[in-house]
């Protein structure tokens, strides 16, 4: 019931933020003087991007955990997140692409932050199909959460890749590394509120897949059982 | 249970007024934007919604067929208890 509740608040308010976060893309914040109307992907692929990574941690924690618990919950957490990540860092690299033609002129660039968040994509993939291929029970999850642990390491140098390695990708704009009035007020504030938007539209996701990896694990009891 | 199912339709059709509203936004941008890039924008919202409503498909789809599964198995294992 509880459970049911807080999906349900999440689903909820996720909704309101977003129709809030639409309305002030499009119609309160002002247009970038040199990128024009297409700086506007800025507000999804950032926040997008972010929380894809915020998965890695999710992951690393829970199979850590897994790993010297062996807690199925921990191995359902991570393999929830690390499902929702590959599905935020794809819609990333998607709006990424769409951005980086009108700006730079290509579809693609090999800089150092790009190119990391596609290892960390392909880091989410291997983790994916190594659930999907390798056998029932806990040999697995035990190889999955090794991976998730080694993959999660790469996400720091995601961050910190603008940073360390200064080119045409631009520099991060939210959390330490950022610096003071890298962003227009109203922008900072617009994509502060899109960040919201997706984290509520995160958790509910994770909370969702994690409700149905319980379904499956239950199932693989019950089917132990009867044979 | 149907409740969620509701409100995850509700949210659904939210989305898709809220991809509409970016539709007419597009199509009629203020005077100072440049409407030169329009149609990267327009593909980067509508390919991020595209991805998220595929994926709710999907998870829905999958919790119900582990529903049923789930059922036919308690079902089964009732009948081999009695047995």
């Amino acid at each position: 019931m509880i459970r049911n509740f807080t999906q349900l608040t999440l689903l909820i308010s996720s909704a309101l933020v977003m129709i809030l976060t639409i309305y002030l893309i499009f119609i309160w914040v002002p247009t970038d003087d040199v990128l024009g109307v297409s700086q506007r992907i800025f507000y999804f692929h950032v926040p997008i991007g972010i929380l894809g990574l915020m998965a890695f941690p999710i992951v690393f924690i829970g199979s850590i955990t897994y790993l010297i618990t062996k807690n199925q919950s921990m191995d359902s957490i991570a393999y929830s997140a690390a499902e929702i990540g590959a599905l935020f860092l794809t819609i990333a690299l998607i709006t990424g692409m769409l951005w980086s033609k009108p700006s730079w002129g290509v579809w693609w660039t090999w800089s150092p932050q790009p190119t990391l968040t596609l290892v960390s994509w392909l880091v989410y993939m291997a983790y994916i199909m190594l659930r999907a291929y390798s056998p029932r029970g806990n040999q697995g999850a035990k190889y999955a959460a090794v991976l998730g642990i080694i993959g999660s390491v790469n996400s720091i140098f995601v961050y910190l890749a603008a940073k360390i390695w200064r080119d045409v990708h631009p520099e991060a704009v939210l959390g330490p590394l950022a610096e003071d009035n890298s962003l227009d007020p109203s922008m900072q504030i617009g994509l502060l509120i899109a960040l919201t938007a997706f984290s509520l539209l995160f958790l509910y996701l994770i909370s969702e897949r994690f409700l149905i990896r319980k379904t499956e694990q239950k199932i693989e009891r019950l089917q132990y059982e009867l044979d | 249970m149907n409740s969620t199912k509701r409100i995850k339709s509700a949210y659904i059709y939210i989305l898709l007024i809220g991809i509409s509203i970016l539709q007419l936004a597009a199509s009629h941008p203020k005077e100072s934007d440049s409407n030169q890039f329009l149609e990267y924008l327009f593909a980067a919202y509508t390919i991020s919604w595209l991805c998220f409503f595929i994926y709710l498909f999907f998870i829905s789809k999958k919790q119900k067929e582990l529903e049923n599964e789930l059922e036919l198995l308690s079902k089964e294992l009732e009948k081999q208890k009695k047995n």
